[in-house]
C-alpha cells in the first residue's frame, strides 16, 4: 500500500475498515462462542434432569442417553476445532500420517452424524478403485465430521447430503454435496476465512471456525478445499483434494510430521 | 394418562434437543406443553388456537422466524400481546436484550431446570387466575406447587 504515490489516505481507510471487520468479527464470534457452548448443555443439563425425575421406559431413557451424548460429541468437536485454530495460527499443528481407508472413513463420519440428522437423507457413494491414502486418519475424519456438520446446518430437515469419493492415481477428490440453502455468489469467496460468517444467516449459528479448520487442515495434507454453489436455496458443494502420496508411511507414524511443521509454519 | 391443566405453554426453540428436553422437564411437571421450530410456527398455531398459551418460552437465535422477529409480532396482535414471556437464550449479554424485549423473564443457558419451573408456576398460575377473575394484583408465588400438580 506505502508504494502507490497518492493514495495514501485510501491506504488508511482501507486499513482501518479492515480493523473495524477484524473488531466486528472477534465481537461476533464471543458472542456465538457463547451461543455454541451453551446450547449443548442446555440439552444435556435437561435431558439429565428429565433422567433424575422420572422412572423413564427404556425407549425414552435410551433417548436421553443418547441425546446427552450426541451434545457432548458436538461440544467436544466444537473445543478441538477451537484449540485447532490456534494452533494452526501458531503454526503448532502436526500431522500423524498413516495408511487410511478413505471409504471407510468418510462412511464411519457419516454414520456417526446419522443419529443428529433429523430426518436428513445421508447418502454415501464410493468409488471402488479408491483404496488407502497416506494422511492423518484424525485430521481427516475432522475434515469429514465438519464438511458433514456444515452441510447438515444448511440443510434443512428433509433434505439430502450426498457424498461422492472418487479417485485416480494420483489423487482422491471427496465431495459433500448438500440440497440446502445455497451460498450467494458474494459470499462464497469467504467461507473459508477465519471467524467468518455469513451475516445474513447469524441465526444459524456456528463459529466461523469450521470451515477454516478444514481449509488447514486440507492444506497441511497438501491437497485442497473448495466451494461451489448454483446461488440461495440451490445446495452447496464442497469438495476436497487430496494427493495420493506413494510414499508408506512408518509404523509409528512420524514421517511426515516434520514436513506438516514446516508447511504449517508458512 | 391424567387429566392436565387446560392451559399449555408455548415453548420456542429451533435446536431437537433442547426443545424436547423443556417439553419433557415441563410435561413431567404436569404442565400441557406446544413446542414448534420458530417463531412463526409459533404464531400460526397461538393465531388458529382457543385459548392462548400461559407463558412463552422463547429462544432468541433461531432459525426461521427469530425470537426479536417474534416479539415483535406477538406485540402487533392485540389478543397475543399480553402473553407473558420467557426468554431462554446462550447469549451472555442476555440481560440488556430481554429489557429491551419487555419480557417478563429469562433463563440463560444451560437452564436450570427448577428456575424454569419456578418461573412457570408463577406466571401460569397467575394468568389462569386473570383469566377467571381479572384481577389487577399480582400474587401468584406461594400458589406455584398445586399448580404442578396433575388434577385427577
Amino acid at each position: 500500500m506505502a508504494t502507490h504515490d497518492h493514495p495514501r489516505c485510501i491506504a488508511c481507510d482501507e486499513l482501518r475498515e479492515e480493523s473495524e471487520a477484524a473488531s466486528r468479527a472477534k465481537d461476533d464470534f464471543f458472542l456465538t462462542l457463547s451461543h455454541e457452548l451453551r446450547g449443548p448443555l442446555n440439552a444435556i443439563t435437561g435431558w439429565v434432569h428429565v433422567l433424575r425425575t422420572r422412572v423413564l421406559v427404556d425407549p425414552l431413557a435410551t433417548r436421553a442417553v443418547e441425546t446427552i451424548e450426541r451434545n457432548v460429541q458436538a461440544q467436544a468437536r466444537l473445543i478441538t476445532d477451537m484449540l485447532d485454530i490456534s494452533q494452526v495460527i501458531t503454526g503448532k499443528l502436526r500431522l500423524v500420517h498413516r495408511s487410511v481407508d478413505l471409504a471407510a472413513l468418510v462412511t464411519e463420519s457419516a454414520r456417526s452424524l446419522g443419529p443428529s440428522s433429523d430426518g436428513r437423507e445421508i447418502r454415501v457413494e464410493t468409488e471402488s478403485t479408491v483404496g488407502t491414502i497416506s494422511a492423518d486418519p484424525d485430521r481427516l475424519r475432522q475434515v469429514m465430521d465438519n464438511l458433514l456438520h456444515n452441510a447438515m446446518k444448511f440443510t434443512p430437515e428433509g433434505g439430502r447430503i450426498t457424498v461422492r469419493v472418487v479417485g485416480n492415481a494420483t489423487n482422491v477428490v471427496i465431495a459433500v454435496q448438500d440440497s440446502g440453502t445455497g451460498i450467494r455468489p458474494d459470499v462464497l469467496p469467504h467461507v473459508f476465512e477465519r471467524f467468518w460468517q455469513d451475516e445474513s444467516r447469524t441465526q444459524v449459528g456456528g463459529l466461523g471456525i469450521g470451515l477454516a479448520v478444514v481449509r488447514h487442515l486440507v492444506e497441511l495434507h497438501g491437497g485442497s478445499v473448495s466451494a461451489a454453489s448454483e446461488g440461495e436455496n440451490h445446495g452447496a458443494t464442497f469438495t476436497v483434494t487430496l494427493p495420493v502420496r506413494e510414499q508408506v508411511p512408518s509404523p509409528d507414524g512420524d514421517s511426515f510430521a516434520a514436513a506438516a511443521e514446516s508447511e504449517s509454519a508458512r | 394418562m391424567t387429566e392436565l391443566v387446560r392451559h399449555y405453554i408455548m415453548v420456542i426453540e429451533d435446536a431437537r434437543d433442547e426443545r424436547d428436553a423443556a417439553q419433557l422437564i415441563l410435561e413431567i411437571a404436569g404442565y400441557q406443553v406446544t413446542a414448534v421450530a420458530n417463531g412463526e410456527q409459533a404464531l400460526s398455531y397461538m393465531r388458529a388456537a382457543d385459548p392462548p398459551p400461559c407463558m412463552i418460552l422463547l429462544d432468541l437465535m433461531m432459525h426461521g422466524t427469530n425470537g426479536w422477529e417474534f416479539r415483535t409480532e406477538q406485540l402487533r396482535d392485540a389478543r397475543l400481546a399480553p402473553i407473558p414471556v420467557v426468554v431462554c437464550s446462550g447469549d451472555g449479554r442476555l440481560t440488556e436484550k430481554a429489557l429491551a424485549l419487555g419480557i417478563v423473564g429469562q433463563l440463560m443457558k444451560p437452564i436450570d431446570p427448577t428456575a424454569l419451573l419456578r418461573l412457570v408456576g408463577e406466571h401460569c398460575h397467575l394468568h389462569r387466575r386473570l383469566d377467571a377473575t381479572m384481577p389487577t394484583t399480582i400474587d401468584g408465588h406461594e400458589g406455584a406447587e398445586s399448580f404442578t400438580h396433575r388434577i385427577g
